[in-house]
């Protein structure tokens, strides 16, 4: 069950968009494929420090990354 | 690394669960009053929980050993402990304050009902708090794996 509802996440478009696996993600920021996996599903939501190294492993902005449901 | 990463985390979620049965087997099994329900000769539940307690030593120094862990590098080390599994351990932890305020609730009110000693009342509780957050942690592990 997806720890914030309201939350939606973009992460698995821009991570395919830059070619990496979950596995690749997850080896640059230092962190477990699950932990790219609950994030990508919304079971998870990371911390400002996560999801800030994550938008510069991904060359894009937090706000690209995360939202919030209309 | 990532392999790496997720043969440490399922090694480290069976030894909990092994950790989590052996413990509540070495302190239940100790019991008088389970014996007594149990309806089993007292030296019987007595070796079950020695050998219980032992299988417990034995994981327990598995756990703090940690080879593999030590060995990994720093990304791989620091993987084993994201904020993913932080935040699974503090779920685990609450879990376990409710596990316990349950069990409380349960021993107080079978007090009503039959004979509980303080001790065996309070070994109840610290068995439920121990045995709670680590089953807790391996299912909360386990999820999306």
């Amino acid at each position: 069950m997806p720890d914030h509802p309201d939350l939606q996440t973009a992460l698995k478009h821009y991570r395919q968009a830059a070619g990496l696996t979950q596995a690749d993600l997850a080896a640059k920021v230092s962190v477990s494929r699950k932990t790219i996996n609950t994030i990508e599903n919304g079971v998870f939501v990371p911390t400002t420090v996560l999801a800030l190294r994550l938008a510069r492993v991904l060359d894009c902005r937090v706000e690209d990354l995360f939202s919030l449901r209309d | 690394m990532s392999d790496e990463v997720e043969k440490l985390s399922r090694k480290r979620r069976r030894l909990l669960i092994f950790m989590a049965i052996a413990f509540a087997i070495w302190q239940l099994a100790g019991l008088e009053m389970f014996s007594d329900l149990a309806g089993v000769d007292r030296r019987l539940t007595s070796f079950a929980s020695l050998f219980a307690f032992v299988v417990w030593a034995v994981m327990l120094f598995i756990l703090m050993r940690q080879r593999g862990v030590k060995r990994a590098p720093p990304k791989t080390r620091a993987a084993l402990d994201d904020e993913l599994v932080q935040q699974n351990r503090m779920r685990a932890f609450q879990t376990g304050f409710w596990v316990m305020l349950l069990t409380a609730g349960l021993v107080f009110t079978a007090s009503h009902f039959f004979r509980i000693e303080g001790n065996v009342a309070a070994q109840l509780i610290l068995v439920a708090g121990v045995v709670g957050p680590m089953l807790a942690f391996a299912r909360l592990e386990g999820r999306d794996a």
